[in-house]
Parts: structure tokens; C-alpha cells; sequence
């Protein structure tokens, strides 16, 4: 029974470990979808961060002045998509790809010099004072957890209730609902929506930096490994919600962990395909519940906005 | 100019002076005057492209004017934006609503104030919606969620994001096409209440008799220029419609030139669900006689589009009975029933009409393309679909650059035509025309309803789906009311009266004699006995056949 305790409080530990760069980066999406643009270059701005923040951290030997430097590079990248997909109106989809091809390659390139060598002053564990004394949660969620971990969860309720409680969550929410509505109203839909795309950036930044500089002190060609799509696809499963992300940025972590804890039962190959199948299997739950109607994209999703179209 | 019935030292409240606003290739306003006093209805009537929208941009400051001024109260007004527009006291409310379906109320109300606190933007607004709800006689639930409102209600919300925001001049383009003319009635008296208390309203229409019923002065528009600026009261219809076309125009009902034949179809006790299983059409009786129009009214979403679907072979039908000539035809599909003589003039001629990417030739023989002489053998004999699409280039008289141009560039009049030429051309036994006229001008309304008169006459059955009431009272012989899949009364269009339809067209069958609340007894069971109320036997005979 102990053991059986230990074990659910390790892989929940883990669990959270993992999540943080999915739910870093599905909480961006989520306010970009939520401002009525897709991303697909989530995977693209999260490889430019870890590269960035890791080549940052490595020369300062400041890990958080790598963070800054993962966030910039993932702004950047996203006013990539943000000029072309927004202000250009060019196909969302193929430029969210080009960007994720793009960021693949280019950090292939730019990173052979630094494969291999670790970080020397990654992100530590810390404990979280009070909180990581509470029985049972404590262990679970607070006990030698990284800082980020803890402030990505911040991020999303934060999150909600900007989206949900204030102003300027409204302004997000009505540009990507009915994006004639808002410029009707006095808002500049191309501004907020170019604005919004750069914050999902910095926050696929902020999920790069954190699997180069914390989770996996090193740099990697290709490390994010599919995480970027993962990310995407929680941004739909958490049905656009912050608040529904850290629930399933927290069960996609348990299933990753699982499938390295339980590698002695079954073959592995299996075990890391299950994520991936869920993914599939969370996107028809999705839009099998979209159907009934209760829920759903946001309206204007994926369409360009030019004023006097409908 | 204007009369002296205010004082000539008040300046009016909106004032256009010789405003011009070009496109390429086109000048959409042409040195436009137009003054708008405070506490009048001022109509702006004209066709399609006459250059209203622009007018309305302008104000708005969607568009900026390239000559001219815009004044308010006699002062220059710059509009770069909407939000400079509605800080001067412009409000419009658009044939669109400018509404996110998922918001609530509310929400829709605090993104379009300017004065929205930055936490919690919905605080605040029950207090200040409830006052100016109470004056206006409005009934407004803040919490609910656009999507479930009426349009009308989504109306009544528009306007009262327009006067949340003080606007002094208010714009309505086209705000009764979307409502029963008890809605109508209701708009019209908040827009009273709107002039009594000194604000201006500027109302966008091509409904005649409205505009005549509703506004003080009235302004027409054609070709971007102004070619009449009355009184409401110093003008008739007839006189109006001259202005807007610019030659005389027929109204009015041209009875058929002989009783109408045999049933050619006949729908009995019809349902049909959409795709969550909700029912859409419940129980639905109705036939069509050679050499008859039937026309269908009803508020949009009553059922008119499933009804025409189901006879068109889009839709299966859940129950029930459809009988084309004497065949059960229920449940064949398009190119059945097509077969049969089934044509369809569709409600969305872009999507469901026309191939935009393909050429006029090529959509001119879309459905026939398998036939002769368009078809040998397994391939086309695009000699004989050219040749074809000369003529009836020539005969629908549909502008064209050439036979060859993508139809998607046409304007909506000629793509119209294009649907016309194609589904009337062959041999017809029943049309289904849906919303036929919609949004054309007036000379393609002409020939789209001379051309279902010709189909009458022809000895076809024609069923006309339509939420323009005067279109159906003009043509059809008799007038089937949907309301929620039901049939709510079926109506002689000879002597019903506005009234009686609005009053179906909302479930209320006491036009008929029926309670309101009564079952659809009356129009619906075929046993019933139609004489419910002697006066409207003739109507209600023909509903109950």
C-alpha cells in the first residue's frame, strides 16, 4: 500500500514535471485560437526557444536570462506567423507549418556546434515553502518541483481571468467570436490579433527554454520530439479553456510518465505511442461534443479578418 | 430646401454637402446632399448599387468621403473610424448583426462601450440597460447567449448598444428584413420614441410601403446620385418607385389567366429532423396545382428551408408522404426527382446555385450536362453547351463579359439569371424557388417574377418560399404560414391581409378563428372542417383541401 502511494505520488510528481512545457504552450494557443488564429508553428517556436535559451544560458551561465532569451526568440518567430497570417492574411495553416519546418531546420543548423554538452547552471528543484508540508498535494505538486512548473500554473488561471473577468479578455474573445463585431465596436482586430499571436509565442518560448534549461539541461537537434503538437492539441481538448489545460497538460503528463514507469510491462513502443493516441482519441471526444453544441471553436477561427468581407 | 416647419436657424443634425466617393470604375456617390433634422425619420430608399452602403460607410467611418463634407449640428465632423462615429453620436445598426453569437448579451454590450471598466466589463450594465429598457419599452435578458436570441431580439440589442453609446443619429439598414411585421410595428414605435425625443434616425430600405408608413422625408438614391428628396407625405409608392428605377414599374398581383389544374404535388402529414434529431418540420400539409404559385411564408428558420430540401430531394424526410403527379416520390434523390421535373431555385444561388469557379457556359448546363444535346456518349459536346449558353446569354439578357467569364464575378442579379435560364429552360413540372428576389434590384425582381408567372401559365406547379410578404402577396395564389415545422394557416393571397399573415408567421392562428394556442387542427388534419370562421372559408377550405 505504501509503495502503491509512493509510486501515484512519483508519477504525479513526474506528471507535473512533464506538463509544464505542454501547458506552457497550449495556454499560448489557447489565446491565440481564442483570438481566432491557428498556430501550427507551436512545435517551430518552442525548438527556436530551447535553442535560445540554452545558447543564452550557456554563455552568461544565467538560466533565467536563457528564459528571457526563449521568450524573445519565440516572440519573434510567432510575428513571423503573426505578418503573414494576420496582417498578410496568407493561409494560416501552411505558414504555422513553414514556421514549425523552419524552426526544425534552422536550429538543426545553428545548434551542431552545442549538441552534447550539458548546461552548466540549469534550473534547479526547489521546494515551495508551506505548501510543499501539505500531506499528500505536498509531495505530489510541491516538493522539488521546478519554478516554472509552479508559475505555469499561475499562468493559467491568471489566464482565465483575463480571458474571462476583464476588458481586454473580452476584446481577445470578440475577435476571434465575430471579428466585424469588434472592429464595429472600435477595436483594432489585426492589432490584438498580431498582439495575441506574439504572446502565444513567448509562452511556446518560455515551454522551449524550460525543456532546454530545466527538464533537460542540454541542447538537443529536434528535442521538443512532437510536444508542440501535443500542445496544440490540448489548446482544442482543454476546449480553449485555461482552466481545463492544467487538467490536461496534467493527464498527458501522467500518461508520458506511465509509459516510462510501466516500460517492464509492456513493450515500449506501445507506451510511447499512447500519448499520441490519445491525442487522437481526445480530438473525437472534442468534436463529437462540439456536435452536440454546447461548446466549440471560437466562431471566427482560422479565418483571416478583412473589414467590409463577411 | 426644407419646409419651415423648424426653425431655419437650427442647423440639421447630419448634414452630407456634395459628397463623392469613387471605387475603381465606378463612383459609388456622386455629389450627394442629404440633411437629416433632429426628430425625424429620414429614409434613404434606392436599388441595389445605388449606392446606399457606401453612404452609410461614410457616415459610419468605415469609408472616408473623397470630396465633400460630413457636418453634425453644424459642425465639420472627420470620421476616421466607427469609434470616432460613435463618440460624435453615430450609431448604426447593421442588416448584419454586429453581435458575437457565443457572448452573452452583456458582453456584446461592454465591448462596444467605451466606458468599460477593464476588470469585470459587465459590472454596472443591469442598472443603465434597465433604465433606457424601461423607456423604450424593451425586454432585454443580459445573461443569455446571443445565439439563443430571435432576430428581433438581437435587433432590439443592437439598438440598444446604439443608444448605451448616446447616439443622437441612429442608422438602420434594412431593420425589418429579418422581422414579422408585429416586430416590425414594435421597431417602428421605439423609432418614435427615438424622435420625440429629438434624436434623428436614418432609415435604409427598399420597402416602399414602410418607408412611406414610418418616415418623414425620404431620400432616393440612384446611381449614386440623389434624384429625389420629399416629404413622406407629398409622395405615393408609385412616384417613389419611379425615382428609385428611374421609369415607371408595375405593382401589384396579376391573377392567373385561368383557374389553376390537377394536383401536381401533394405533401401530407411530413416531418422531417436535422442532424441532432430535433424536429424541423412536423407534420406538414400542402399541395400545389398545375398553373398555381403557392407561396410559404414565415419568420427565417421556421422550417422553409427543410421544406424546400425535402422537395428537392436534399433532405430525406423522417415521415410522411410526397406525391409528385400521383407518384410517392418521397425519399428520391436530386437527380430523381429532377427527372421528374423538379427544379430549384435555391435560397444561397452562390453556394447551392452556381459552380463560382466554373464558366457561365458550363453552369448554364450543370444539371442537364448527362442529357442531350449536351451530353454524347460518356463525353460533352461542348459545341452544343457553348451554343447554348449563347442563347440564353441572349434570352435572360445576363451581363456578361462572355460565355467563358467565371461565374463567380458576376453581379448577384446575373448570377441569378444564370440559375434561371438553367432550371427553367427545360421542362418543368414543380419549382421550388427559394427566396428568388432576394437582394436583386428592381429590374431582375421583375423578370424573376415575370419568369415564375410564365412557369404558372406554362402550367407548371410553383412553390415560392419567401420572407418578403409583398413579393408573395404579389404572386402567389395562395399563402402556406410555417411557424416552428407547423403549418400555422394557409391564407388566399387575394384578400389576406398583412396583419393575418404576421400574426401566423408568430403562431397565432386567430386569424383563422382558431385560439392561439389551439392545435394545428385547422390547417393541419385534412379531415378537419375548414369553416372554422365563414369569412375566411375560401383560405381555410384551401389549406384544409
Amino acid at each position: 500500500m505504501d509503495v502503491d502511494l509512493a509510486l501515484v505520488l512519483t508519477t504525479l510528481a513526474r506528471a507535473l514535471a512533464f506538463s509544464t512545457p505542454l501547458l506552457w504552450a497550449a495556454l499560448g494557443e489557447i489565446v491565440v485560437e481564442r483570438a481566432g488564429v491557428v498556430n501550427l508553428g507551436v512545435e517551430g517556436m518552442m525548438i527556436l526557444g530551447a535553442l535560445a535559451g540554452f545558447v543564452v544560458a550557456q554563455s552568461s551561465g544565467d538560466p533565467w536570462l536563457g528564459l528571457a532569451a526563449a521568450t524573445a526568440a519565440g516572440v519573434a518567430a510567432a510575428a513571423v506567423h503573426g505578418l503573414l497570417a494576420v496582417v498578410l492574411r496568407a493561409n494560416q495553416y501552411v505558414s504555422g507549418l513553414a514556421l514549425t519546418i523552419f524552426g526544425l531546420g534552422l536550429t538543426g543548423l545553428i545548434g551542431r556546434g552545442w549538441v552534447g554538452r550539458p548546461l552548466r547552471n540549469p534550473m534547479e528543484f526547489v521546494d515551495l515553502p508551506l505548501l510543499a508540508s501539505v500531506p499528500l498535494l505536498g509531495p505530489a505538486f510541491f516538493q522539488g518541483q521546478y519554478v516554472l512548473s509552479w508559475l505555469g500554473l499561475l499562468a493559467a488561471v491568471v489566464l482565465w481571468f483575463v480571458l474571462h473577468h476583464t476588458r481586454l479578455g473580452l476584446v481577445v474573445r470578440s475577435v476571434g467570436e465575430n471579428p466585424a463585431a469588434a472592429d464595429a465596436a472600435g477595436v483594432r482586430v489585426l492589432w490584438v490579433r498580431f498582439l495575441a499571436v506574439t504572446f502565444g509565442g513567448a509562452m511556446a518560448g518560455v515551454a522551449g527554454g524550460f525543456l532546454s534549461l530545466a527538464y533537460r539541461p542540454s541542447w538537443g537537434q529536434g528535442m521538443t520530439n512532437g510536444l508542440g503538437w501535443i500542445a496544440l492539441a490540448l489548446a482544442i481538448f482543454a476546449l480553449w479553456d485555461p482552466l481545463r489545460a492544467i487538467f490536461a497538460a496534467l493527464l498527458f503528463g501522467a500518461l508520458f510518465t506511465l509509459s516510462f514507469s510501466l516500460q517492464e510491462f509492456f513493450a515500449p513502443q506501445l507506451l510511447t505511442m499512447m500519448p499520441y493516441l490519445f491525442t487522437i482519441l481526445a480530438l473525437a471526444i472534442t468534436a463529437v461534443r462540439k456536435g452536440a453544441g454546447a461548446f466549440g471553436a471560437p466562431e471566427a477561427l482560422g479565418e483571416p479578418y478583412a473589414r467590409g468581407r463577411r | 430646401m426644407p419646409p419651415s416647419s423648424g426653425p431655419q436657424a437650427r442647423p440639421p443634425l447630419l448634414e452630407l454637402r456634395g459628397v463623392t466617393k469613387r471605387f475603381p470604375g465606378v463612383v459609388a456617390n456622386d455629389a450627394v446632399d442629404l440633411r437629416v433634422r433632429r426628430g425625424e425619420v429620414h429614409a434613404l430608399l434606392g436599388e441595389n448599387g445605388a449606392g446606399k452602403t457606401t453612404l452609410v460607410h461614410m457616415l459610419y467611418g468605415l469609408q472616408a468621403p473623397d470630396e465633400g463634407a460630413l457636418l453634425m449640428d453644424g459642425e465639420p465632423l472627420a470620421l476616421r473610424s466607427p469609434r470616432d462615429a460613435k463618440a460624435a453620436g453615430i450609431g448604426l445598426v447593421a442588416q448584419h448583426f454586429h453581435l458575437a453569437r457565443r457572448h452573452t448579451v452583456a458582453e456584446n454590450l461592454a465591448l462596444a462601450l467605451p466606458d468599460t471598466p477593464a476588470w469585470f466589463p459587465t459590472r454596472h450594465l443591469a442598472r443603465r440597460v434597465d433604465a433606457l429598457a424601461e423607456r423604450y419599452g424593451f425586454e432585454v435578458d443580459l445573461r443569455a447567449r446571443v445565439a439563443t436570441l430571435s432576430p428581433g431580439e438581437r435587433q432590439r440589442v443592437e439598438i440598444l448598444k446604439a443608444l448605451l453609446q448616446g447616439a443622437e443619429a441612429l442608422i438602420l439598414d434594412e431593420p425589418t428584413s429579418v422581422l414579422t411585421p408585429q416586430e416590425a410595428h414594435r421597431l417602428f414605435d421605439v423609432l418614435g420614441r427615438m424622435k420625440q425625443e429629438g434624436r434623428g434616425v436614418i432609415l435604409i430600405s427598399h420597402k416602399l410601403d414602410e418607408v412611406l408608413a414610418v418616415a418623414d422625408r425620404v431620400t432616393v438614391l440612384r446611381g449614386g446620385r440623389v434624384v429625389a428628396q420629399v416629404d413622406a407625405t407629398d409622395t405615393d409608392a408609385a412616384d417613389l418607385a419611379r425615382h428609385m428605377v428611374g421609369r415607371e414599374v408595375r405593382r401589384g398581383r396579376e391573377a392567373a389567366p385561368r383557374p389553376a389544374g390537377d394536383v401536381r404535388l401533394s405533401v401530407r402529414d411530413l416531418h422531417v429532423g436535422d442532424a441532432a434529431g430535433e424536429p424541423r418540420l412536423r407534420g406538414v400539409h400542402l399541395e400545389v396545382r398545375a398553373g398555381e404559385i403557392v407561396g410559404v411564408a414565415g419568420v427565417a428558420g421556421n422550417g422553409q428551408a427543410e421544406l424546400t430540401q425535402v422537395l428537392t430531394g436534399l433532405r430525406t424526410p423522417t415521415a410522411g408522404r410526397i406525391e409528385l403527379d400521383g407518384a410517392d416520390v418521397a425519399g428520391e434523390g436530386v437527380r430523381d426527382l429532377f427527372a421528374r421535373g423538379v427544379v430549384h431555385i435555391p435560397e444561397d444561388r452562390n453556394d447551392m446555385g452556381v459552380a463560382g469557379g466554373m464558366k457561365v457556359a458550363e453552369n448554364l448546363v450543370l444539371r442537364r450536362h448527362r442529357q442531350a444535346p449536351f451530353a454524347k456518349g460518356r463525353m460533352v459536346d461542348w459545341r452544343a453547351v457553348d451554343a447554348h449558353a449563347e442563347g440564353a446569354i441572349r434570352d435572360y439578357a445576363i451581363a456578361t463579359p462572355s460565355r467563358d467569364a467565371v461565374t463567380r464575378n458576376l453581379s448577384g442579379g446575373n448570377v441569378q439569371k444564370v440559375i434561371l435560364a438553367r432550371e427553367l429552360g427545360g421542362e418543368t413540372g414543380l419549382v421550388v424557388a427559394s427566396h428568388p428576389s432576394y437582394g436583386l434590384d428592381v429590374a431582375a425582381t421583375e423578370l424573376t417574377h415575370d419568369l415564375l408567372r410564365e412557369q404558372r401559365d406554362g402550367g407548371a406547379a410553383v412553390l415560392l418560399v419567401s420572407e418578403d410578404l409583398d413579393e408573395l402577396l404579389d404572386l402567389a395564389d395562395r399563402i402556406v404560414v410555417l411557424f416552428r415545422g407547423e403549418v400555422t394557416g394557409v391564407v388566399d393571397a387575394a384578400t389576406a391581409t398583412r396583419e393575418a399573415i404576421g400574426l401566423l408567421m408568430a403562431g397565432d392562428r386567430t386569424p383563422l378563428g382558431g385560439a392561439p394556442d389551439a392545435p394545428s387542427a385547422t390547417a393541419n388534419d385534412p379531415a378537419n372542417d375548414p369553416a372554422n370562421d365563414p369569412a375566411n372559408d375560401p383560405a381555410a377550405g384551401a389549406g384544409a383541401e
